[in-house]
């Protein structure tokens, strides 16, 4: 049984959960800092269901750094949800071309080498990417999830589903990428 | 992860997962994008895995989504369960002090005049002597304190309670002198109470618990006690549906042969309040069982076929105070003969009624004089 360990403060609980896994940290997450965020969105032109949305995307992008260990912990941590909100906030409102307050500006310029079609077309790939890993079984998702998401190790990835070493894995992994591959093809033929 | 001799480096699926993941050190990354620049198939390579990651992260995002909307949805759903049960439960205590305090204010009908004890009165209103106090306790154990006329102290008997007449109530418009000899089919049968003596002892260790009531107590273990509230019962006068064989008729029977060897004329020419034996002046008053003290009613309540009195001494002798909401008429009222028929027994004779008592043989004593 591994020992209790005793935070100095909350922020340093809810990384633990979220280092572990555990998903509750970002329910507590969520109920501490909706306020501030409801207020946000409200005063800039949105609404309640932006609000949730903005704030659960926030929420699973911190997730994702602090499990792949790009997370740094500089501030606490709702000045980094009210950060990442008010950002994606921005974008949302320029993609919409409503009206963005004064006092807002985007932190983030746009990649002047990367074409609006660009990224367009790499959102609709991603999107078929997206629909094509529900038919690949559940055990080719949850290794690819946990190498591109997660960022895990191959050696990470063994002991986690319990395959024989990371060569293993990594022989899993590409045949998983092939699998994938295919059913992207079959998509695309499917829809033309 | 050793750099492949293929033309192509993103041949090596592991090598490019790194390069896409960011994972090879930067003079590594150097020496790759040298060769991306010139290279379209492995341009296409890398586009590709990046297109790949970018659908593996949305999709795991889309998933890690959906289970905090359930997660946070189910805490909604039993936070606004939990709130339903909390403004049940303040609503179900709000109930409960509401009924509490209206038993403890008497506001349905039971538990009147609280269940605390209260300051005692006497009859116009001045702290009384002697006062009853644990309700409860009052009621089980407060046995009418004028029991059975016996000639020595029996406990009262559940036959005595049976035969006895009870003490009459009734209403200022249906009452008349005559109403109150007749017997009557519904008197009910007296509880079977503690017998004479305990009671009038528990009278006397109530006493103790008020500061007025100490005095009384006091005066109750010594010959002379300045007041004391009595129970009594109106005794039948009916002369047709006497049963000479009861102990309470024989008491009655007694009284009145003493009265006769007094001699009616004698009788009337005496001071008509003045005990035929001892000589002693009894002052008689009336009032209705409104003016009873509070710590009174309870008493009144639970024992309503008998008479509240309160003896009371005073320098020319002793008040009588009868609380009745029959009213006898002044000159009845006046009228009215004390007989001692037993050490710890009288009986008052008035024109319509007779009413026995039970008292301390010492306050008895005390009054009027040592039978």
């Amino acid at each position: 049984m591994s020992p209790r360990l005793f935070f100095l403060n909350e922020d340093a609980r809810i990384l633990d959960m979220i280092r572990r896994g555990d998903e509750q940290a970002l329910v507590t997450l969520h109920e501490a800092n909706r306020k501030m965020v409801a207020a946000f969105i409200a005063r800039n032109n949105g609404t309640h269901d932006d609000y949730e949305d903005l704030l659960q995307e926030a929420l699973v992008i911190l997730w994702e750094r602090v499990r792949s260990g790009r997370y740094e912990h500089a501030a606490k941590i709702s000045t980094f949800l009210f950060a990442t909100v008010r950002n994606i906030w921005m974008r949302r409102l320029a993609k919409a071309k409503r009206e963005i307050p004064s006092d807002m500006t985007l932190d983030e310029s746009p990649d002047p080498e990367h074409s609006v079609l660009d990224t367009m077309i790499e959102e609709e790939e991603a999107l078929a990417v997206q629909k094509a890993l529900d038919h690949i079984g559940e055990q080719c998702k949850k290794l690819l999830t946990l190498f591109y998401w997660e960022e895990y190790s191959t050696q990470e990835i063994a002991n986690q589903m319990g395959f024989a070493n990371a060569d293993t894995v990594k022989s899993k992994k590409y045949q998983c990428k092939k699998a994938l591959e295919k059913a992207l093809k079959q998509t695309a033929e499917r829809y033309g | 992860m050793a750099e492949n001799t293929h033309t192509h480096w993103t041949e090596d699926n592991d090598l490019l997962s790194e390069y896409v993941l960011g994972r090879l050190p930067a003079e590594r990354v150097k020496r790759l994008e040298v060769h991306l620049q010139t290279c379209s198939v492995c341009q296409e390579a890398v586009r590709h895995e990046q297109v790949l990651a970018s659908g593996v992260r949305r999709h795991a995002r889309g998933e890690l989504k959906a289970r905090l909307g359930t997660m946070l949805r189910d805490r909604a759903a039993r936070r606004d369960q939990w709130a339903t049960w909390q403004r049940a439960l303040a609503v179900a205590a709000l109930v409960v002090i509401v009924f509490g305090v209206g038993l403890l204010e008497g506001w349905f009908g039971v538990g009147r005049r609280g269940v605390f004890p209260s300051l005692s009165e006497g009859p116009h209103g001045e702290p009384s002597a002697v006062t009853p106090l644990d309700s409860s306790k009052a009621l089980k154990e407060q046995a009418p304190q004028a029991q059975t006329m016996g000639e020595k102290t029996p406990s009262r008997t559940e036959t005595h309670a049976a035969e006895r007449a009870p003490a009459q109530r009734v209403s200022d418009e249906a009452a008349t002198p005559r109403q109150l000899l007749e017997p009557k089919s519904d008197r009910n049968a007296q509880p079977a109470g503690a017998p004479a003596n305990l009671a009038i002892e528990q009278e006397k260790k109530k006493v103790t618990e008020k500061d007025l009531g100490r005095i009384a107590d006091e005066g109750l273990s010594k010959p002379y006690a300045p007041a004391l509230w009595v129970a009594g019962e109106e005794l039948t006068s009916v002369p047709a549906l006497r049963d000479k064989s009861r102990p309470d008729e024989k008491l009655l029977m007694r009284a009145e042969q003493a009265m006769q060897q007094q001699g009616a004329g004698a009788t009337r020419d005496m001071p008509q309040k003045i005990d035929l034996a001892s000589g002693k002046r009894f002052e008689f008053r009336q009032a209705t069982t409104e003016m009873l003290p509070r710590s009174r009613h309870r008493f009144e309540e639970s024992q309503p076929l008998q008479i509240q009195t309160l003896f009371r001494r005073t320098n020319h002798g002793t008040d009588v105070t009868i609380y009745l909401d029959t009213l006898l008429n002044d000159t009845e009222l006046q009228s009215g003969q004390v007989t001692r028929v037993a050490r710890d027994s009288i009986v008052v004779v008035f024109k319509s009624m007779r009413l026995g008592y039970k008292l301390p043989a010492d306050f008895l004593d005390s009054v009027m004089g040592v039978k």
